[in-house]
């Protein structure tokens, strides 16, 4: 099937690659159908494109690629959300807010985006009570001795204590 | 709006399935407990609102491409 995108032009997506949010992500109840589309160079993001609302695109990563300690618990009530039978069917990708600069760039941590694969359904899911925010930082704990990255530290460090 | 008063320990209810009551009162702090199906999600509003904002900017085009972040990125490892 073919869409029109602002972003990649005119797309063609097979069946199986149209991923379906019966609810839309959280504000956007009218864009239920999307399909992850890899540019050039961008691994580990993605772009979540949405195939009902050509201009919008979220960029999405893998959050175990942000915080290798991800974790979330996940109830049957949440499974039944997205027709899983367990959580070896779920996928999971944390929505990015890009920014000028990377010091900028944050991951919603606690808005996952949670895959059935098989099915290819999703659902964003709240997490309340959660040690995770929805504007966390995408580089933390930044290794000493990159020029660029010891300009950004002071920053992030500021931005913790406030 | 439809406004009600309660007391502590008092509820109202919405529909066959829906049940809220006023648990606590503590200063400007009320506690409520609620019953209502599983099929409903219940969320604090301002945690929803933050993640339905937070959406709404991640949904903006931004000035850094996804390449350069991806390639600073990698540099970083």
């Amino acid at each position: 099937m073919k869409f029109e995108t602002s972003r990649f032009g005119q797309i063609d997506v097979k069946a199986e690659d149209i991923l379906i949010f019966p609810e839309g992500p959280l504000g956007f109840p009218d864009c239920t159908r999307f399909t992850l589309v890899d540019e050039e160079r961008a691994a580990p993001f993605r772009m979540l494109q949405s195939l009902d609302n050509p201009n919008l695109a979220f960029v999405v990563v893998d959050p175990l690629v942000v915080r290798n300690d991800y974790h979330f618990n996940v109830t049957k009530e949440d499974l039944r959300l997205v027709k899983a039978d367990g959580i070896e069917d779920l996928m999971v990708y944390a929505i990015v807010t890009m920014a000028a600069e990377l010091a900028d760039v944050t991951v919603n941590l606690q808005g996952p985006l949670v895959l059935n694969k098989r099915h290819r359904i999703g659902h964003q899911f709240v997490l309340i009570d959660s040690e995770y925010t929805t504007r966390e930082p995408l580089v933390q704990n930044l290794d000493a001795g990159m020029g660029q990255q010891e300009e950004i530290a002071p920053e992030e460090a500021q931005k913790k204590a406030v | 709006m439809l406004i009600l008063t309660r007391k502590l320990g008092e509820s109202i209810t919405i529909g066959d399935d829906i049940k809220i009551q006023v648990l606590e009162i503590k200063g400007k702090q009320v506690r409520l407990g609620i019953q209502a199906p599983k099929k409903y999600t219940i969320h604090r509003e301002e945690i929803y609102q933050r993640i339905q904002d937070e959406n709404k900017l991640a949904a903006q085009q931004s000035p850094l491409s996804l390449k350069s972040i991806s390639e600073i990125w990698k540099k970083r490892k």
